[in-house]
């Protein structure tokens, strides 16, 4: 076993956030090793520097030995460096195929393209690697694992030997996540060494021959995996023991959101019920109506909804404007947040008012001080840092203080349902505690939530009843002592159990 | 702050043209100061531009602001200013106490209806407001004239423009501003204008209204996850980005000329864009980069009679290289170079 890649004493600041801080690990040949730690732990940072990206303030990068500067990701290319990042960088009106011929660099220019060879080659690669691919469709058509699989083959096609992927299992369901994992271990024994930045640590224990932690920008500590367990690595990367979490169900009360005989989109026919005093979650394979349902429960106007087949807090809610919803007593948390819950370029104080203009307005005009005093208190809370300067632009936080802060301020609108869909996606360990505990709190307090996850663990974590989504129909429902993480996987995928 | 340094560099610049093409650059420069601040009357001909570039170029910021591109400001006011001119001809009976303020209305209420027409194709056709704005300058341009020459023309004239409003809406004579600077076009809306400056960033950065266009520009899915109509918005911002454009009518109709003329318009709908690009799009920004882009203007006119081989297209020249210089500085992070330059 020979060493490939080595970072020694790199470190690297953004104006006074210091993201790396002595950062010392180092890869094997042909090993597989993960990156973890919270959100800003600095693992990210870490792996954008191996792929030239980022250049480091000081310390050295070793590459098979020898001491290397790696100025670009073109550079980290030539060195058979690739990297699949967590946000995917598609046009989605092209191609697969349209991808993978724009990043072949031994192109001329004018030179004719043959489609149809290119198209067989990246066939036998895909199944090589048993990744298929629906190369001719354009991307956007394409569930959101393909568009991994795309990420990954155009590493493996411009000759990649070593691969970084930043959180992929994010956006994979629990059985498209399984095959994944199976195809990384795949292509490690074909020889390929890999790179993983994750937080989900029974993944990392499954698949790692190294486990490396960060903490706060600095490496914890470089581990064997067989060395360790699920609360050993959390407790590394948190620095201290996590509670477990205790969902104490409650007597159901009276409903609060009624939907009867819903269809739009991929949703065929829905029936369900909110109320108080529960969380119901809503498993289900990513792409089987989800969106379709959020989208029918905000916006009912634009769905078609029929007055009678929605309802909330007791009247009649399917011809009702967002706004309107937002002010009978509905709160919203999206998966998408820089798209549906927070404006990046704006402040604090700004995202604070977000969908609560009225209240912190007298005659149209903002009451800067009530404002600022609320939104100082909900970051309080919610325990959301850097606290002090509301000034602040939202994009300056981190993606767990960010998701933070917005279920804060959505709490703290004080609604009776509240609508989550992937309240803690990308989000650190802590940050889920606090928002799970948050939400449970919540409900306790006679209101609902409806929680979307893809995430099973989480929905059997908090949820006293779980629905499960399949092909836009409710095809199931446990209820919090039948919660088994086998079955309810089965029937996502079957949509029998 | 970078805004200034790109404006002075961008002089800079130019003055290193002027050495090129054989003048003095000294001599620009001070034929420049002069006839911006020269005299009474010159200072007065540099603000009656300002004024005008100050409301168009609040009418791309608050567009911007939401954003839209707002190419059609010179549009907005001819448009505005032919219907002024008509409303000003046609009701001769007011006392000026009416008058005026009707003219006001007219001037801002033609311009957000002619703006309103690309907010709503933008808002519920998808139409792209650039396009559809660029169209509609041709079209104003050609009603303003079709008007001017076949149905309000002046017969007393042999200049295209209409007959005078009824003195009601224009009498220089009792505009004290105008008396002050001697005669020179600046008028009364002049202080409209440092006022609508203020207002508009009051109503950007204080209001929820404000809040919610600046949102809707911002990031228009999240917008409307948070119950803001992004369409209404759209819609209502290019009207009021029609209605400031509008001011500019007020300006020509009841402050300076008293009639309509076609051409009379120193593009400054266009120039506009660069107002506001140079000012950021901060309102009160928006009254400085005016007060400079007006006083270019006159400076190229006048170096136009003082010098050889300067001609008044200069200004053009000068005025796209200060743009250029000013966009390019706010790619400039100057802590990280002055950090760079230390550490060496």
């Amino acid at each position: 076993m020979k060493e490939i890649l080595r970072l020694q004493k790199v470190n690297k600041s953004f104006g006074a956030v210091q993201a790396a801080k002595d950062v010392s690990f180092s890869v094997q040949e042909g090993q597989l090793i993960s990156l973890i730690g919270e959100n800003g732990a600095g693992k990210s940072t870490a792996a954008k520097i191996l792929f030239g990206m980022y250049q480091p303030d000081s310390g050295e990068i070793f590459f098979q030995g020898q001491s290397i500067k790696i100025s670009s990701p073109e550079a980290a290319g030539q060195l058979g460096i690739g990297m699949v990042h967590q946000h995917f960088m598609l046009a989605p009106a092209m191609t697969a195929l349209d991808h993978m011929i724009l990043q072949k660099n031994d192109l001329r220019s004018f030179q004719k393209i043959d489609r149809a060879l290119i198209l067989k080659e990246l066939q036998s690669l895909s199944e090589k690697h048993q990744m298929p691919v629906d190369w001719l469709s354009p991307v956007e058509d394409l569930p959101i694992g393909v568009h991994q699989r795309i990420e990954i083959l155009k590493a493996l096609s411009a000759n990649a030997k070593i691969i970084i992927l930043d959180e992929p299992t994010a956006v994979l369901s629990p059985q498209e996540t399984a095959l994944f994992l199976d195809r990384l271990l795949d292509l490690k024994k074909q020889g390929y060494t890999i790179i993983l930045i994750t937080h989900k640590l029974r993944e990392v224990l499954k698949v790692s021959d190294q486990i490396v932690v960060f903490r706060r920008g600095e490496v914890v500590g470089q581990y064997p995996a067989t060395e360790q367990t699920c609360e050993t690595l959390s407790e590394l990367m948190v620095g201290h023991q996590v509670p477990p979490l205790n969902n104490i169900p409650q007597a159901a009360g009276a409903p609060l959101l009624t939907v009867t005989d819903l269809s739009f989109g991929k949703l065929k026919n829905i029936h369900f019920q909110l109320h108080e005093n529960e969380i119901v979650g809503i498993a289900g394979i990513e792409g089987h109506g989800q969106s379709d349902l959020l989208k029918a429960l905000l916006m009912p106007q634009d769905c078609g909804c029929e007055p009678q087949q929605y309802e909330l807090l007791k009247g009649q809610a399917g011809q009702l404007t967002t706004s309107e919803l937002l002010d009978r007593g509905l709160g919203f948390v999206g998966e998408d947040r820089h798209h549906q819950s927070c404006i990046l370029e704006m402040n604090l104080l700004e995202n604070f008012l977000f969908g609560q203009e009225r209240k912190f307005s007298k005659f149209g005009i903002i009451e800067q001080s009530h404002l600022n005093h609320q939104t100082l208190e909900m970051m309080q809370n919610f325990d959301v840092r850097p606290l002090g300067n509301p000034l602040l632009p939202f994009q300056s936080l981190s993606g767990g203080n960010q998701q933070k802060f917005v279920v804060g301020r959505e709490l703290s609108k004080k609604p009776r349902v509240l609508i989550a869909s992937q309240p803690t996606r990308g989000v650190d360990i802590g940050a889920i505690d606090l928002i799970h505990r948050s939400l449970l709190n919540y409900k306790n307090r006679k209101n609902a939530v409806l929680l979307v996850s893809s995430e099973l663990e989480e929905l059997i974590k908090v949820s006293d009843r779980i629905l499960v989504l399949k092909d836009g129909q409710f095809v199931s429902e446990f209820q919090r002592q039948e919660f088994d993480e086998q079955r309810i996987g089965q029937v996502m995928l079957r949509g029998t159990p | 702050m970078k805004s200034v340094l790109g404006f002075l560099f961008g002089i800079f610049l130019s003055l290193l043209l002027v050495l090129w093409i054989g003048e003095s650059p000294l001599f620009v420069l001070e034929v420049l100061y002069r006839s911006a601040f020269g005299s009474k009357y010159d200072l007065g001909l540099t603000l009656f531009y300002a004024t005008n570039l100050a409301f168009t170029g609040l009418s791309v910021a608050v567009a911007f602001k939401a954003g839209l591109f707002n190419i059609g400001a010179e549009g907005q006011l001819h448009f505005a200013a032919i219907l002024t001119a008509w409303v000003g001809m046609t009701f001769s009976q007011l006392p000026m106490g009416l008058a005026l303020p009707l003219a006001f209305m007219a001037s801002t209420g033609f311009g957000f209806l002619y703006g309103l027409v690309p907010g709503l194709l933008k808002a519920y056709r998808g139409s792209h407001e650039v396009i559809v704005t660029m169209m509609m300058n041709f079209i104003a341009a050609g009603v303003a004239s079709y008007l001017t020459l076949n149905v309000l023309k002046n017969p007393n004239s042999q200049n295209p423009e209409t007959s005078p409003v009824s003195p009601g809406f224009f009498s220089p004579e009792r505009d004290l501003t105008q008396q002050f600077f001697e005669g020179a076009p600046v008028n009364y809306t002049l202080w409209i204008a440092i006022g609508i400056a203020v207002l508009v960033y009051f109503f950007l950065s204080k209001t929820t209204a404000g809040y919610k266009l600046r949102a809707a520009g911002l990031n228009a899915a999240s917008a409307r996850f948070s119950g803001i109509d992004s369409r209404k918005v759209q819609m209502l911002a290019m009207g009021f980005a029609g209605a400031l454009a509008g001011f500019v009518a007020l300006n020509e109709i009841t402050g300076s000329a008293g009639k309509y003329r076609i051409g009379f318009s120193a593009d400054y709908g266009f120039v506009g864009i660069a107002v506001a690009l140079m000012a950021r799009n901060h309102p009160l920004g928006i009254l400085i980069s005016a007060f400079l882009f007006g006083a270019l203007q006159k400076g190229a006119a006048d170096l136009d009679f003082e010098t050889e081989l300067i001609t008044r297209d200069f200004a053009r020249i000068i005025q796209g290289i200060v743009i250029l210089s000013v966009t390019a500085f706010y790619f400039i992070d100057f802590k990280k170079l002055i950090q760079k330059w230390r550490s060496k």
